[in-house]
C-alpha cells in the first residue's frame, strides 16, 4: 500500500516537472511571456496601464482592422447527427419548412406588385417590380420593416381605376370609406427576447455592397416576390442567425475589416 | 520560475481581463463614473431604473425576504459620530441616542448596480453561458439562456444580481402590471420571467440604438449621444457615463484625473504616488480583482478639509 502511495507521489511529481517544463518552452517559444530575466520590464509594460493605450487599441490583434485570421466554417450536419443531436431539425428536414398559412385580412398578391415584369404570374398578370422598400419604407432606417398605412394602399389605388371594382380592391376602399386601418397579421414573428434589426442589414447589403434587393431580402424572407400572402420560408431559428453571421461578407477584395456580423449574445438578445 | 510565469500570465488566459491591450475591446468600453460628493441619495436613478428596464415592484414583504428587483440600490451609510470617552456621558449618550438620528448625524450614499467588471466572478461559475463578457465591455445577461442555477448571484461580490423568484407579468399570481399599466412597458426590453437571473445592463438597448447609427454612419459613438436611464435622471449630474477608449468622454477624462487605471487593483488614490494632489477616484472591493468598471468619488467631508 505505501509503495503504491510512493509510487503515485512520484508520479505526480514527474507530471509536475514535465508540465513545469513544457510551460517554460512554451512560454518561451511565443516570445510575449517574461522569462525570469525580463519578469521586471514585462511588469512594467503590464504596468503601463489600459485607458491610456488609444493608439494601439485598433492595430492590437482582433482589432477592427485586423482581418479574420481562420476561416469558420458552418457547421455540416449528416443525417446521423441531425438524428442524435437535432432531432427537430431532421425532422424538419422532410418538410418544406415553410411556416403556418396566416389568414390574411386581404389576400395581398405579393407577385403582382413585386414580382418580375416580364414574369407571368399563374393569375395570368404579370408583375410591376416594385422594390420592397416602396412600401415596407422602415427597414432602411429602423428596427423593423413596417407594414404600409392604408393611404399609401390608396394613394396608387385611388389612380388605377382598371381594377378598382375587383373583390380585393373593393375590400380595401370599404376599410378606407371607414376610416379603419386594414388588421394585418404578423407572419414573420420573433420572440421578445431578440433584438432584430433590419437596417443594418439593408444599409450593409443593398446601401453599401449594392446587392440586388430581392436577394438581400429573401436571405430570410425567401421569394417574396413569387408569393401571394407572404409565408415564412426560413427556421428563423438562433442556428439560422449565426451560420450566416459566421461567415465572411467582407464588402470587396480590397476590404480590410472583417465581414462577419456580431457574434456577441448581447447583440441581438435583450 | 515555471509556476510563477504560468501564474504571472495567468491573466492571458481569461478572457476578460483588460491586461496590456490583449483583449481590445474592439473601440467601445462602456464605463462609468458616480460623484459621490455631488450625490444626495434622492432615488431617482433607482426610480428610472424601474421605469426604464421593467422592473417589477414587488412589494414590501417581499422585499423584507429579499426578494427585490432594484438593480440600481442606495446604499445609506451613517457617518460615526465619536463616542464620548467619559463613561458617565457615555451612559447619557447612549440613553439619549443622540447622535443617531437624522438631524444630528449625517449620512452618505452609495449607489450601487452591477459593476460590469472585467474579470467578472459571476462569469465563470455560469453553467450555461447565459452571462459573460461582450466585446465592448459590458457583463451581459442572457434570459432565455439563463437556467436559474443561481450560482452567480452568489459568487458576486457586490450582491447586485437579482432573481425572479415569481412570473410578475401573470395576472393570475403576481399581478405587477394590471391591465392599463401594461402600457408603461419598455419593448425594447425583454419582461422577465420566472426562474431567471437579471441585473444591470447599461442599459444596452440605448447603448444598441447609437452603436447601430453610429455604424451605419462609419463611425464611434460620440460622446453626449447615449445616456443610461440613471444618468438622465440624476438632477444632480453625479453620474456619467460613456465610451471610456474615446478622448473626449467625461468619464474617460475622470477615471484619467483620478489616476484610476482599470487593470489595477491598488490606485493612485491609495498608493499616495506621483504627484501629491488628492485623489478620490476608488472602485468598490478592488482588492478581490474583479477589475469592474464603474468608478466612484470619494465624499470629501468636512473633517478632512
Amino acid at each position: 500500500m505505501h509503495r503504491i502511495f510512493l509510487n503515485s507521489i512520484v508520479l505526480l511529481v514527474g507530471l509536475f516537472a514535465a508540465t513545469a517544463s513544457f510551460a517554460d518552452s512554451s512560454t518561451a517559444h511565443d516570445g510575449v511571456a517574461p522569462s525570469a530575466g525580463n519578469a521586471a520590464a514585462a511588469a512594467a509594460v503590464e504596468k503601463k496601464g489600459f485607458i491610456a493605450d488609444y493608439d494601439n487599441i485598433f492595430i492590437v490583434k482582433g482589432g477592427p482592422e485586423a482581418k479574420p485570421t481562420t476561416e469558420i466554417k458552418p457547421l455540416e450536419w449528416n443525417w446521423v447527427d441531425k438524428l442524435f443531436y437535432n432531432p427537430m431539425g431532421w425532422i424538419n428536414s422532410f418538410t418544406d419548412q415553410l411556416g403556418p398559412e396566416v389568414e390574411q385580412p386581404i389576400e395581398f398578391p405579393h407577385d403582382r406588385h413585386a414580382g418580375d415584369p416580364g414574369k407571368v404570374n399563374p393569375d395570368g398578370k404579370t408583375g410591376d417590380g416594385i422594390n420592397c422598400m416602396y412600401c415596407h419604407t422602415f427597414a432602411r432606417r429602423s428596427l423593423t420593416a413596417g407594414i404600409p398605412p392604408l393611404r399609401k394602399c390608396i394613394g396608387c389605388h385611388q389612380n388605377i381605376p382598371s381594377v378598382r371594382d375587383t373583390p380585393r380592391i373593393v375590400k380595401l376602399f370599404e376599410y378606407w370609406d371607414a376610416g379603419k386601418p386594414i388588421p394585418w397579421k404578423k407572419v414573420h414573428d420573433l420572440p421578445d427576447y431578440v433584438r432584430f434589426n433590419h437596417e443594418r442589414h439593408i444599409q450593409r447589403f443593398v446601401f453599401k455592397q449594392e446587392r440586388p434587393y430581392k436577394e438581400v431580402c429573401g436571405y430570410c424572407h425567401g421569394d417574396v416576390a413569387s408569393m401571394t400572402v407572404a409565408r415564412r420560408q426560413r427556421t428563423l431559428s438562433m442556428g439560422f442567425c449565426v451560420n450566416c453571421h459566421k461567415k465572411n461578407h467582407s464588402l470587396d477584395s480590397t476590404y480590410t475589416k472583417a465581414g462577419h456580423g456580431p457574434n456577441d449574445c448581447f447583440m441581438c438578445h435583450k | 520560475m515555471s509556476i510563477a510565469n504560468l501564474l504571472q500570465n495567468w491573466s492571458r488566459y481569461r478572457d476578460t481581463h483588460p491586461y496590456g491591450g490583449a483583449k481590445p475591446h474592439m473601440g467601445y468600453k462602456w464605463a462609468m463614473a458616480i460623484d459621490m460628493d455631488i450625490c444626495t441619495g434622492c432615488n431617482a436613478c433607482s426610480v428610472a431604473c424601474y421605469a426604464e428596464n421593467n422592473l417589477a415592484v414587488v412589494g414590501k414583504e417581499k422585499f423584507l425576504n429579499g426578494k427585490s428587483m432594484h438593480w440600481l440600490r442606495i446604499e445609506r451609510y451613517w457617518h460615526d459620530t465619536p463616542e464620548p470617552t467619559d463613561p458617565l456621558q457615555l451612559t447619557a449618550y447612549t440613553a439619549s441616542g443622540a447622535g443617531k438620528h437624522f438631524p444630528d448625524q449625517g449620512a452618505h450614499f452609495l449607489p450601487i448596480m452591477c459593476q460590469h467588471c472585467e474579470a467578472a466572478p459571476c462569469e465563470t461559475v455560469c453553467p450555461v453561458g447565459a452571462t459573460n463578457h461582450t466585446q465592448d465591455g459590458i457583463n451581459s445577461q442572457i434570459y432565455n439562456r439563463c437556467v436559474g442555477s443561481r450560482y452567480c448571484l452568489v459568487n458576486c461580490p457586490y450582491k447586485v444580481r437579482y432573481f425572479n423568484w415569481y412570473n410578475y407579468q401573470d395576472p393570475a399570481t403576481e399581478n405587477v402590471w394590471p391591465e392599463p399599466l401594461n402600457q408603461q412597458l419598455n419593448p425594447d426590453v425583454t419582461v422577465r420571467s420566472k426562474g431567471v437571473m437579471e441585473k444591470c445592463t447599461f442599459c444596452v438597448q440605448r447603448l444598441r440604438a447609437v452603436m447601430v447609427d453610429a455604424r451605419t454612419e462609419e463611425r464611434l459613438v460620440r460622446e453626449g449621444e447615449v445616456q443610461t436611464a440613471c444618468q438622465q435622471a440624476c438632477m444632480a449630474g453625479a453620474i456619467s457615463f460613456g465610451n471610456m477608449l474615446n478622448p473626449d468622454s467625461r468619464v474617460g477624462k475622470q477615471w484619467i484625473e483620478q489616476g484610476v487605471n482599470i487593470a489595477l487593483d491598488v490606485q493612485s488614490k491609495n498608493e499616495h504616488v506621483g504627484d501629491n494632489t488628492p485623489k478620490r477616484g476608488y472602485r468598490i472591493l478592488e482588492n478581490l480583482r474583479p477589475y469592474p468598471s464603474v468608478m466612484y468619488l470619494e465624499q470629501v467631508r468636512e473633517s478632512s478639509v
